[in-house]
Order: C-alpha cells, then sequence, then structure tokens
C-alpha cells in the first residue's frame, strides 16, 4: 500500500498557505498571496512594483519586499523545467535569505525563514520524487547522491523552521499582555498561529527526512519516532485548530511509517472526530479517512474502510477538496476493489463496478496518488476484461492515451520478460490510437496547447518503437513554432534525439553518406540553440553541433560552435572540443611513429591539446553531478601530466575528492559508468604511482589488484600490462635521453614491482609477450651496471632466465605456442645471455653448447660463448681465457671445439667478409677481444708470464693494425687505443696509445 | 440589522473554532461581539431576549450575526453556514431535507421559512429563481413574521427585489420601513438603499444626495460607520458615472482604506467600483488588479463576483491574456448562468 511513498508534499503547502493567508486580515495581502496561489506571479510582481508607489493598504507597503521575494520564489518553483528551476530557486533563496537577514521585522523575518524552509522542503521533495524514478541497478549511485541531498534539505528546512519559531517567539513578547479582543490581542493569535505552523512543519521534517533513509532501517524508524513525539505535543497544544489536526494526521503518517498501525489509526480517529461543519476542517477530516482506510487495509479492517470512508466521501460537497477527495476515493477503491475480490459472482461485479468508478475519479486529479489510481484502474479493466468505450471526445481520448502511457512505464518497472515486452507493446498501440484518436476530435474548444501535448506524446511513442523518422517529423513540427508551448521544449529535445538516431543509421549503413541527415539534425540543433538561448535545451543543441562538427573530423567548425555559445554555459562545450583535440592528437601520434614526417604535427597538436584541456578542465567548476566530458578530461589530462614528467600533479588529479577518475570510479559515478573507463583510469594511475618520487608502490600495487578486478584474468589483461610496459620503457627511455639518469634510475625501480605483477599474470601471455618481459628485466639489469647494486642485478638476470626457460619448457610441450622454430632458438639464445649476465657461465656455455650442437655455425651463439669465457676468465678463472681465444667443448666424436673461440672466429669472419661486408666488423671484433684476453691474462698474471700475455697482445694489435691500419672503422680504431693505452699503462710505459706505433 | 448588512467572517477562523459540545445544550447568539448562549425568550423585529438562568437579557437586532437554536435541525445549521457563505443553492438543498412538520419550536419554524425565502430571494436576484415567486415567499414571512429578527432583513430583502425588477418607488416604500428602525445605524441604511435605487434609475444627482445625507447622518457607532462606508461607495460610483472618476477612485480608495477587512460585502462592492471607475478612465490594469480582488477574495459574495468575471473577461482579453479572459467567461457561465451579467457577454 503506498501510503508513505511519495511525500504528500500538497499538505503542506496547503498548510502553509492556508494558515498564511488566513493570517493576514489585509485584503491587498491577501490579494497577493491569491495571485501566487492561481500562479499569476508576473501580475503579482507587477501589482507590488506598483504597490509602492500607488495607494495600497500600510499592511501591504510594509512588506513589499518580502512579498517579491516569496513570489519570486514561488514563481522559481513553478518552472516545469529543472535546470531552470533550480537555478531560479537558488536565486530566489539567495534573495530570500538576504531580505531574513537585513529585515529588522522580526515577525517578517520568520515568515520568511519558514516560506524558505518550505521552499527547500519542496526542493527536497523533487529530488526524492526523482530518486523514486533511478531503479536501474546502474542508477544506484545516482539515487543515492539524490537522497543524500534530499536529506540534507530537510535538515535545512528544520533548522530554518526552529530559527521561524525563535523570531516568532520573540515577536510574540510585545503582546504578552494585550487585551482581549484587541486588535493587539488578534496580532497576537495570528503570529501565535504561524508560529505553530513552522513548529509542526519543522517536525514534520523529520519524518520526511526519514524517507530518504531505507525503509525500517534503525534511523528510518529513530527519526519517525522523534517527529511522532514533538508532533504529538504539538497536536495537544493546538487541538482546538486547523494546524493541531495536521500535527496529528503528520504523527498517525509517523506511526504508519513504522508500521505502528494501531497507533496510526489512533490518531486519524480523532481527526475524523473533529465538527464536520466546521469549514477549516473538512479537508483535514477528508485526509484523515484516507489514511485512516490505508491503515485499515493493513490491518486487515477492509469493509470498515470502504464503508467509513464511502460514508464520508458522500459526505463532501461537489468538487470540494479535490486532491485530498481524490485520495480518500483511490483508497476506498483499493478497499472496495479488495472486498470484491473475496466476494462471488453477482456481489463482487457490483464491487468491482464501484471500484472501476472510484479508481477513475481519483485517477482524474493530479496529486499523491493518481498514477496508483491510473494503474489500479489499468489491472482492473485488464481483470474484467472491461470492454473499450468508444472515445467520442478530445479530452477523453487524450486521457485514454496518457492512462496507456502510464501503464507503460509500470511494466517497464516489471522487467524485462517477453510478457512484460508484449504487454508493453500492446499499450503502446492503445496509446497511439487514443492519441490518433484525439487529434481526429479536436473542435473549435480544444487549446493549442492540449493539441501539441497530443502530438508530442504521438511522436513520444513513434521514438519508443523506434519509428525515428515520424518522431522526429512531429516533434520538430512542434519545436518550430511556439517556444512557449508546455510541450516545445521537450518536442524539441525529441527531435533532437530523433534526428540524431536517424543520423546514426545513416551513417553505419553500407554507403555511409549521412550528409542529408547531419544538415537536418544541423538545422534543427541551430535552431533550438538560438530559440532556447541560456536553457539546457540549447546546451544540449550546441552539444549536438559540436558532436556533428567533431564526427566530420573538422575542428575548426567545431571551435566555431563552441565560440558561438554564450560565454556563460561555453564550458562544458569547450571541455568537450579538448577532449576531442586530444582524441585526434593521439590519432596523430600513432600514425606517426610509422610515418616521420607528421611527428612535428604531432608534437604540436598534442602541446595544443594539452593546454586546451587544463584550461578548459580548470574553467569548469566542478557541480553536483560530474559530467562524462569532465570524467573524461579528467583522465586525458592525468595522461597528459605524466607524459609532461609531472606524476605528482597526476596523482593529485586522479585522486581528486570531486572530479578525479579514481574517485569517480571508487564511486561508481553516472560519469564513469561506460566500458574501459575504470581499466584506463587504473592503468593511467599506475604509470602516476610509479613514476611520482618517491614511487608510491602500495598504491601501485593495490592500483593493479583494482585493474585485475575491472579487466578480469586472461590475456587482455596481460595486453594491458603489456601496453603500459611499453609506455613506462619509452618514459624510462626518454629520462635517460634528457639526461635525468637518476629519475630514469629511479623510475626503474619502480617500474620492477610493476614488471613481477606482469611477469606472474604471463601465464595467460602469449610467446611476444613474454619475450617482452624477459627482455625488459635484462634491460633494468643492464642498467644497474656499474651502480654497486649488485644483488639486484643478478635478480633481474634470473627472473629473466625464469621467463626464457618458461618459454623454452612450454614449447617443448605445445610446439604451436612460438610462433617459428627460430622464435624458440632466440628463446635459448637469451636464456644463455641471462645467464652470462648473471655470472653463471657454466649454465650460459651449456645452453650455447646445447645451441652449437644443433646450429654450430650460428655465429651469434659462437660469439656469445666467447664473450662467456671471456668474462668467466675475467672473473678470477684465468684458464677460461684462453679458451674464449682458443675454443672450448670438445666433441667426443669429432675433436673438435664446438665452442670455436675468438680466433677461430675471426677467421671465418675474415673469409665471408671477402664476400659480405657486414662480416667485417666481426672480423675486428673477433681481434680486439683476442687482445683483450691477453690482456685480461697479462693483468691476472705476474712476472714473466705477465709480460709474456702483455707483449702477446701488442703483437697481436700491431699485427692487425699492419694490414687494417683503420681498424674496420673510427668506433673500433678507438676501441683498439684504449686497450694499447690500457697495456701501456701496465707496462709502465706512457699510455700513448696506437700512437706509438706510428713511428 | 446586522444579520442583514453586516458580512461575516468565516474564511476558516483559524484561531476561533469553538468546540460544538460546548454550545450543545443551549441556544445560542452569534453578535458582534462575541457569542451569547441561552434560552431564545422573546423575540422582536428589533432584537432577541435570550435568557441565562434567571437573568434575561436583550440583544438589539442590530448586533445580531445569528442565532442558532439548540434543537434545531443540523440540515438547518449547515443550510445558514452555506447561506452566508453564498451557497444558496446548496442551502436550499440541506432545507429541502428538512422535516419542517416534526419542528415543535415556531422560532425553529420561522428560521426555516426565512432561510427558503432568503436563498431564493438571492438566486433570483442573481437571475437563478423566478422573481415573483422569491418575491411571494418573503412577503409571506414579511407578513407572518414581524416578531422576528429577521424581519428588517425580509423587508430589505423585499426593496432589492422589487428594485431589481424596476419596481423602484415600491422598492423605496420598504426602505423606508427600514428606517422606521429605532437604530440611528437603519436609518443610515435607508438612504444608502434609496440612493442605490435611483442609481438603478440614472437619477445620480439625487443618488448622490442620498449618500451625502447618509453620511452626514451617520455617527460614531460602528454600525453607523459601516453604512457611511456603503454610502461613500455609492456615492463614487455616482461620481464615477458622472464623469467625477478621480473623485470616484479617491473616494473608493477612503473607503477600502477604512473599511473592516471582515466586510466582505463591502470590500467586494469597493473593488467593483474601483474597477468600474478604472474602466471607465480607460485604466485597464488598474481595473483588472482591481476586479481580480473579487475574483480571487470574495467569490463568497456571488452578486459581486458575477459582476468581477464580467469585467474580467474583456480586461484579460485586453491585457493580453485570452486564456484567462476565457477561464473568467466560463467561470462566469458556469456558477452564474443565468445572472444578468452572464446574459450581458
Amino acid at each position: 500500500m503506498p501510503v508513505c511513498r511519495r511525500t504528500l508534499f500538497f499538505l503542506l503547502i496547503a498548510c502553509w498557505s492556508v494558515s498564511a493567508a488566513a493570517q493576514s486580515t489585509d485584503p491587498d495581502v491577501r490579494f497577493v498571496e491569491a495571485m501566487r496561489q492561481q500562479g499569476y506571479y508576473d501580475l503579482a510582481l507587477e501589482y507590488l512594483d506598483r504597490a509602492a508607489t500607488g495607494v495600497v493598504s500600510e499592511e501591504l507597503r510594509n512588506r513589499i519586499a518580502y512579498e517579491q521575494s516569496a513570489t519570486r520564489l514561488a514563481q522559481a518553483n513553478s518552472f516545469t523545467d529543472a535546470t531552470q528551476r533550480d537555478q531560479a530557486v537558488a536565486a530566489a533563496q539567495r534573495d530570500f535569505e538576504a531580505f531574513v537577514r537585513k529585515t529588522k521585522n522580526k515577525a517578517l523575518a520568520a515568515e520568511g525563514s519558514g516560506r524558505l524552509a518550505a521552499a527547500l522542503s519542496q526542493q527536497a521533495a523533487r529530488l526524492m520524487a526523482k530518486a523514486e524514478r533511478l531503479t536501474a541497478a546502474n542508477q544506484k549511485a545516482e539515487r543515492s547522491q539524490l537522497l543524500k541531498a534530499a536529506s540534507a534539505g530537510y535538515d535545512n528546512a528544520r533548522r530554518l523552521y526552529k530559527e521561524a519559531d525563535k523570531a516568532y517567539e520573540v515577536a510574540l513578547e510585545k503582546y504578552k499582555s494585550a487585551k482581549p479582543r484587541s486588535p493587539q490581542a488578534q496580532r497576537r493569535q495570528v503570529l501565535r498561529t504561524r508560529r505553530a505552523v513552522v513548529q509542526v512543519m519543522g517536525a514534520r521534517s523529520l519524518y520526511d527526512k526519514a524517507k530518504t533513509l531505507p525503509k525500517g532501517s534503525k534511523r528510518f524508524k529513530e527519526l519517525n519516532t522523534k517527529a511522532a513525539e514533538e508532533l504529538v505535543t504539538y497536536a495537544d497544544e493546538y487541538h482546538r485548530e486547523p494546524i493541531g489536526a495536521y500535527a496529528g494526521l503528520y504523527e498517525g503518517q509517523c506511526y504508519q511509517a513504522n508500521g505502528q498501525h494501531k497507533l496510526a489509526m489512533g490518531c486519524f480517529e480523532e481527526i475524523i472526530s473533529q465538527d464536520p461543519d466546521e469549514p477549516a476542517f473538512r479537508e483535514i477530516i477528508t485526509l484523515g479517512y484516507t489514511y485512516l482506510a490505508a491503515s485499515r487495509i493493513v490491518e486487515q479492517k477492509v469493509e470498515q474502510a470502504a464503508d467509513d470512508g464511502a460514508a464520508w466521501l458522500r459526505e463532501l460537497r461537489a468538487g470540494e477538496s479535490p486532491a485530498a477527495s481524490a485520495a480518500l476515493k483511490f483508497q476506498v477503491g483499493i478497499a472496495t476493489m479488495m472486498l470484491a475480490d473475496a466476494q462471488e459472482d453477482g456481489d463482487a461485479r457490483r464491487l468491482y463496478s464501484r471500484a472501476q468508478q472510484l479508481l477513475r475519479e481519483a485517477g482524474r486529479v493530479p496529486g499523491e496518488f493518481q498514477a496508483d489510481a491510473r494503474v489500479k484502474l489499468a489491472e482492473l479493466n485488464a481483470k474484467l476484461g472491461a470492454e473499450e468505450q468508444p472515445l467520442t471526445n478530445f479530452a477523453d481520448a487524450f486521457q485514454a492515451g496518457k492512462d496507456a502511457i502510464t501503464a507503460m512505464a509500470v511494466t517497464n518497472l516489471a522487467g524485462g520478460k517477453k510478457e512484460s515486452e508484449a504487454s508493453k507493446q500492446a499499450k503502446r498501440d492503445e496509446a497511439r490510437a487514443a492519441f490518433h484518436a484525439a487529434l481526429a476530435l479536436v473542435d473549435d474548444e480544444t487549446e493549442l496547447k492540449r493539441i501539441n501535448e497530443a502530438r508530442y506524446w504521438l511522436g513520444y511513442l513513434y521514438w519508443e518503437s523506434g519509428d525515428f523518422l515520424r518522431a522526429a517529423a512531429i516533434s520538430e513540427f512542434i519545436a518550430s513554432g511556439d517556444p512557449k508551448d508546455p510541450s516545445a521544449e521537450r518536442s524539441a529535445r525529441l527531435a533532437l534525439a530523433s534526428l540524431e538516431r536517424l543520423y546514426n543509421e545513416a551513417a553505419t549503413v553500407d554507403s555511409g553518406d549521412a550528409s542529408s541527415e547531419a544538415a537536418r539534425l544541423q538545422r534543427v540543433a541551430a535552431k533550438v540553440a538560438e530559440q532556447w538561448a541560456g536553457d539546457s535545451l540549447a546546451d544540449a543543441a550546441f552539444s549536438m553541433m559540436l558532436k556533428l562538427a567533431l564526427r566530420s573530423g573538422d575542428l575548426a567548425a567545431a571551435r566555431d560552435v563552441v565560440s558561438r555559445a554564450p560565454e556563460g554555459r561555453r564550458a562544458s562545450l569547450e571541455l568537450k572540443f579538448a577532449n576531442a583535440s586530444w582524441e585526434q592528437a593521439t590519432r596523430l601520434a600513432i600514425a606517426a611513429q610509422s610515418d616521420p614526417t607528421m611527428r612535428t604535427k604531432a608534437q604540436q597538436a598534442k602541446a595544443n591539446a594539452r593546454k586546451l584541456l587544463r584550461q578548459s578542465f580548470d574553467k569548469k567548476k566542478p557541480g553536483i553531478k560530474t559530467t562524462t566530458a569532465e570524467a573524461t578530461a579528467a583522465l586525458y589530462l592525468s595522461k597528459a601530466l605524466i607524459d609532461d614528467g609531472k606524476a605528482a600533479q597526476a596523482v593529485k588529479l586522479l585522486e581528486d575528492k570531486r572530479r578525479g577518475p579514481l574517485t569517480l570510479v571508487a564511486k561508481k559515478d553516472a560519469s564513469v559508468d561506460r566500458p574501459g573507463y575504470a581499466a584506463e583510469a587504473y592503468k593511467i594511475a599506475l604509470r602516476a604511482y610509479v613514476s611520482v618520487t618517491p614511487p608510491r608502490t602500495d598504491a601501485a600495487l593495490k592500483t593493479m589488484d583494482r585493474l585485475e578486478e575491472a579487466v578480469g584474468p586472461g590475456g587482455a589483461l596481460t595486453r594491458v600490462y603489456f601496453g603500459l610496459g611499453i609506455q613506462l620503457q619509452q618514459q624510462i627511455a626518454s629520462l635517460n635521453a634528457t639526461g635525468k639518469a637518476g629519475e630514469a634510475k629511479r623510475l626503474s625501480k619502480a617500474f620492477a614491482v610493476f614488471l613481477d605483477r606482469l611477469s606472474k599474470q604471463s601465464g595467460d601471455a602469449d610467446w611476444v609477450t613474454r619475450q617482452w618481459i624477459g627482455q625488459t628485466y635484462m634491460t633494468l639489469g643492464d642498467g644497474l651496471k656499474d651502480t654497486g647494486d649488485p644483488g639486484a642485478r643478478r635478480k633481474y638476470y634470473e627472473q629473466a632466465a625464469e621467463v626464457f626457460q618458461s618459454m623454452i619448457d612450454r614449447a617443448a610441450s605445445d610446439a604451436a605456442f612460438p610462433p617459428s622454430p627460430n622464435s624458440v632458438l632466440a628463446a635459448r639464445m637469451q636464456l644463455g645471455q641471462s645467464h652470462r649476465k648473471n655470472g653463471d657461465f657454466a649454465a650460459a656455455i651449456d645452453t650455447f653448447s646445447s645451441l652449437l650442437i644443433e646450429r654450430p655455425t650460428m655465429l651469434d651463439v659462437q660469439k656469445a660463448a666467447a664473450y662467456t669465457y671471456q668474462e668467466w676468465g675475467a672473473d678470477g678463472e684465468p684458464d677460461q681465457l684462453q679458451t674464449a681465444i682458443r675454443g672450448g667443448r670438445v666433441l667426443p666424436e669429432t675433436g673438435k671445439n664446438l665452442v670455436w673461440g675468438w680466433s677461430k672466429l675471426a677467421g671465418i669472419a675474415g673469409r665471408a667478409a671477402r664476400s659480405k661486408p657486414e662480416y667485417k666488423d666481426l672480423f675486428f671484433e673477433c681481434w680486439l677481444n683476442v687482445a683483450t684476453c691477453r690482456t685480461l691474462a697479462g693483468e691476472q698474471a705476474s712476472g714473466a708470464e705477465r709480460d709474456k700475455q702483455l707483449a702477446s697482445a701488442l703483437r697481436t694489435i700491431k699485427s692487425v693494425l699492419r694490414q687494417y691500419p683503420e681498424l674496420g672503422s673510427p668506433q673500433r680504431w678507438r676501441q683498439f687505443d684504449t686497450l694499447v693505452k690500457r697495456i701501456q699503462r701496465l707496462e709502465g710505459d706512457e699510455a700513448e696509445g696506437l700512437a706509438a706505433f706510428e713511428s | 440589522m446586522k444579520t442583514t448588512i453586516a458580512p461575516i467572517l468565516v474564511a476558516f477562523a483559524l484561531a476561533a473554532v469553538t468546540p460544538r459540545s460546548a454550545l450543545a445544550q443551549n441556544d445560542s447568539v452569534r453578535t458582534t461581539k462575541g457569542t451569547e448562549a441561552g434560552e431564545v425568550e422573546k423575540m422582536s423585529a428589533v432584537g432577541v431576549t435570550l435568557k441565562r438562568g434567571s437573568v434575561s437579557k436583550n440583544i438589539p437586532v442590530s448586533e445580531i450575526e445569528s442565532v442558532r437554536f439548540a434543537d434545531e435541525p443540523s440540515e438547518l445549521t449547515q443550510a445558514r453556514v452555506n447561506a452566508r457563505n453564498g451557497g444558496y443553492r446548496t442551502a436550499l438543498n440541506k432545507l429541502s431535507g428538512v422535516n419542517a412538520a416534526g419542528i415543535v419550536n415556531p422560532y425553529i419554524k420561522q428560521e426555516l421559512a426565512f432561510y427558503k425565502a432568503y436563498c431564493q430571494a438571492r438566486l433570483a436576484l442573481l437571475g437563478e429563481e423566478d422573481l415573483t415567486a422569491a418575491g411571494r415567499d418573503l412577503n409571506t414571512f414579511r407578513q407572518n413574521g414581524k416578531q422576528n429578527f429577521h424581519y428588517l432583513q425580509a423587508v430589505e430583502l423585499l426593496g432589492d427585489l422589487l428594485a431589481s425588477s424596476g419596481r423602484y418607488s415600491q422598492a423605496e416604500k420598504m426602505y423606508a420601513e427600514v428606517a422606521k428602525a429605532p437604530f440611528p445605524a437603519y436609518k443610515v441604511r435607508a438612504n444608502v438603499l434609496v440612493g442605490r435605487s435611483l442609481q438603478g434609475q440614472d437619477k445620480h444627482a439625487e443618488a448622490i444626495q442620498r449618500f451625502e445625507a447618509a453620511i452626514r447622518l451617520g455617527g460614531e457607532d460602528a454600525e453607523e460607520k459601516s453604512q457611511q462606508l456603503e454610502a461613500q461607495l455609492g456615492k463614487a460610483v455616482s461620481l464615477a458615472a458622472t464623469g467625477k472618476i478621480g473623485q470616484g477612485v479617491k473616494l473608493v480608495q477612503q473607503v477600502l482604506a477604512a473599511a473592516d477587512p471582515a466586510q466582505d460585502r463591502l470590500l467586494a462592492r469597493a473593488y467593483n467600483a474601483l474597477g468600474a471607475c478604472y474602466v471607465q478612465g480607460g485604466k485597464s490594469k488598474d481595473a483588472l488588479f482591481a476586479f481580480l480582488h473579487v475574483d480571487l477574495l470574495f467569490a463568497n459574495v456571488p452578486e459581486s463576483h458575477a459582476e468581477a468575471l464580467y469585467h474580467l473577461v474583456a480586461l484579460w482579453q485586453e491585457t493580453g491574456k485570452p486564456q484567462e479572459s476565457k477561464q473568467a467567461r466560463e467561470k462566469l457561465e458556469t456558477r452564474y448562468a443565468s445572472s444578468a451579467w452572464a446574459k450581458k457577454l
């Protein structure tokens, strides 16, 4: 039973307005209030302007500023467009608050605070209603945000009610000793009543606030209990007055919310026992019966609910309290329907018919139960198989269409089952037929705004069924008419949406020519932007034009659209433009990788985009809701900051409490509810955390956990890590290239943490990725050369070896894993290198040897093996130096060395170089290493052996120099020269280098 | 006289709702000063004698707003409230449900007869009942109720019926009878009524003389002052009708400033008079505001409300609000279909 589901807000407003109107006896003051209630806001403001100089009562003259503020506030609340309304209400509230602060009239200040509080409650109620409509799982965050805002609104309202209460208390002081029946006594009564209203409303705010919490939760119950406690005090204190009865009614509602229906019924029964002849009590008695019926239904006293409610309905005069009587009709209708369910045929039919009539009447009056009444009626009609009545006039046909749309909405909420879809389709057809009928029944008396409303709904129904062409035609027609028509704005929105769909469809068909659709969309959007300038609709139109320009890749046209938007509303467009610019710059950068001529252009584009992003992001002030464009810009900007080496700033932005991508993702904000955003945010955050000084390793690890959660295990995650790794590697290279070796080293260290994680993931990785991981470990190890941290260096090489070994093992069991047989050879080669670099020379030689057994002429392997012996020798095993020169690992079957050594390798290279010049350098490299090995042997020896080795080294060099004075290349020449100087120093000679041999 | 001319504040009275049980055992007389409870002992055209214990108190008719009898049928109580609120048709419907034969108290019988005649007459003035039939019933009451406190009210209303059917001289005879009442306020009132009758005949110069006489006659008594305001208002209308619009407006504004906010009928007439002055002066917006006061605040004064709606139909149109004009027309044609104002459209 939807007793407390929505705020019965008309009650609150009615209570406040009725009291305020009744309290002032001055006709001019009452006149202004009456104009407000009728919605004649402009007229009221004009009257107040004239009142400043014209002949009006003194009371009104003293209240002009107050009444103007109150009128503007009421007018703001009447706007149908939510954005326009929110802005106007905020401005009117500020205006009103300023008035309340400024006025010295305590009573007027109190009245102002009370009105403001009522406006805040109304705003909160709207937020609640909006939250109630958000039922989908992905709207949870937005819903919770709205409920939070509504709760804060009710808190503010309560605070203002309390302030008003205090101000009335002060204002009442001077009437303490007023004589009975004197004007002062009347004034005291007026103020006392006003005070009672704000007290009751203040207490009611707790009940309203409770509705922002989960029903039945501890806090929900506490708030309702507290509200009931306060309300019962006022119900007692003002029991002779209508406001006391309202207090009792709200008290009952609190009990009802907490499921304490017996207590609630006590309250409502007290209300219905008020004097029915007293006009001021009649409406509240009607409401008393309404809520009493609801509780009685819950308590299984259905017959009593139906009978008593029906009896009071008979007491009501025609047209009396329409909203309250409609609410009662709904409850009595429900009770009657329940009674019918329990009856036999004849009686049941009569009761069902009565219920139908009640629900039909309840559904005609706007109010708390209108929608429910229509839905219940539709259900009942369906149940009874009610025959369709022919539609004979516009109003009935229109209403039938609206009823069918309401039923569609209910079906939507029911879920996406097949039956629901069929039922929805049936209702859609029914609604469309009804609106068609309505338009055919238009006569001279039918107002244009009603005709347009019917047309709008028809357009909407076409949209719903995917007929965007018709939807666009109808809505464009309405939108191009009078912009003040109540249906014009929503029709314009529908037109834009429909035309966009048509454009999208045209763009995706084979030919892809959507130019005519784009032109039409452009034309309508331009008109809408002009027609509703300054409105959120115009913003949407500008957005659409921008989208069109960007889709066509025309950044100049896009910039033009942005510049045409009003200055004050340009921020979000600028942001979208900046995002598009960044995306285009990124595409250019990718293209520039394969086309160096584009590099400069790409760099320029990126610099411009970065600047635009920064400016537009800073310009767009954070609002209550973060937009998709803001969220995207925050992401791009974070990336740009890292690229610029501003990792700390990137981290700050990523973690920003309002617009930070990580924050938005964590709270599942609607602005980031799209595929890939979370993963991208984590990727960028990962880069930022490892790049920042000092690196935030813990944060990086946590981010990896989240990234894995977002991407899921498997190849996709590895690809993400791989891409990241490449970016980090490029970043390290870039730092090294710009002389920031320290930073590069620090980044490498942090990078390793990331690499370890990637390595763990590599079980699912493909060959290339694993190879990259292994190589990257090697690179990291190489990077630590000469850093005095051999332990860390060894660790990297060990990890590299592990990766290569795992690749080789996997290839052995899964022939399809390596891209080619040569890939396995390369991996074995890299495994050998890993061992070698790790100082595990024996294992390296084993690995190289196993390769050479299969392919003895692999020169790279021969060279690597020779180097291994050489390094082994340098590492305190001088005998291995000789092996490096002469070769090792004798094959028993041939008696020849499997590893050739530098000497044989030099000979083979020399011969090969005759026909293949690319071997020339290898030839010199081999002789350089022969000399190096001898030098190393000399260094480790002493006495004659030392002299012998050093002399031998010099001889070798002289011999090569004689034959090849240029030593192959300037680079090799410098290497030989350096070596000679080293020998000369060892021999105690002057280190002249090769120059010593010139003579 | 108060029962005839003093408007009664009925709107909500938030602070003054008296529990029904407190009055259940007694007759009660609601006066301009409060409520007196007791037993209606005697009644005459000029007052009611209320007995409380051993003490009897005479309450002059000029102070009486209504009398409620302890044993009266609830339909009568409701009808009285409806009639005061301008709900004459509703009141008649309620009264038709009363079993008159079962009523023993002669005062209640007379009360029932009066309200039936009163409501019919009021509806006749709005064009919704036959003037002759209404006049006949009211005249019957006049003849049978010479000792009833409603007598003078009935005489005045009969005069109004006669005036509205163009029988001005007979109407003025009725008003002359009102003037015979032993209260100065009634003499002032009679001059006002005659002045209005002269206005109906477009004899504005003579009407102004009558109104000025009423103003001169008025003393310090609250009721006399109230009648003076009615006279001022009548004078203002005649001044405007003779082209002295500025003077007319000024006079109406004085009335508005001096009137008791509870005097709905006076205020409704005043705003209509102000609106009429502005219409003649070609000030459409000012006229609209004046008539709108009546539409929004004094719809419980049907004869004035109908007049205001009639003017609003044109004024809304003139001020660029055709939709509001249409609504005013619908309201006039729905609520006051038979009124002279609806027929003038």
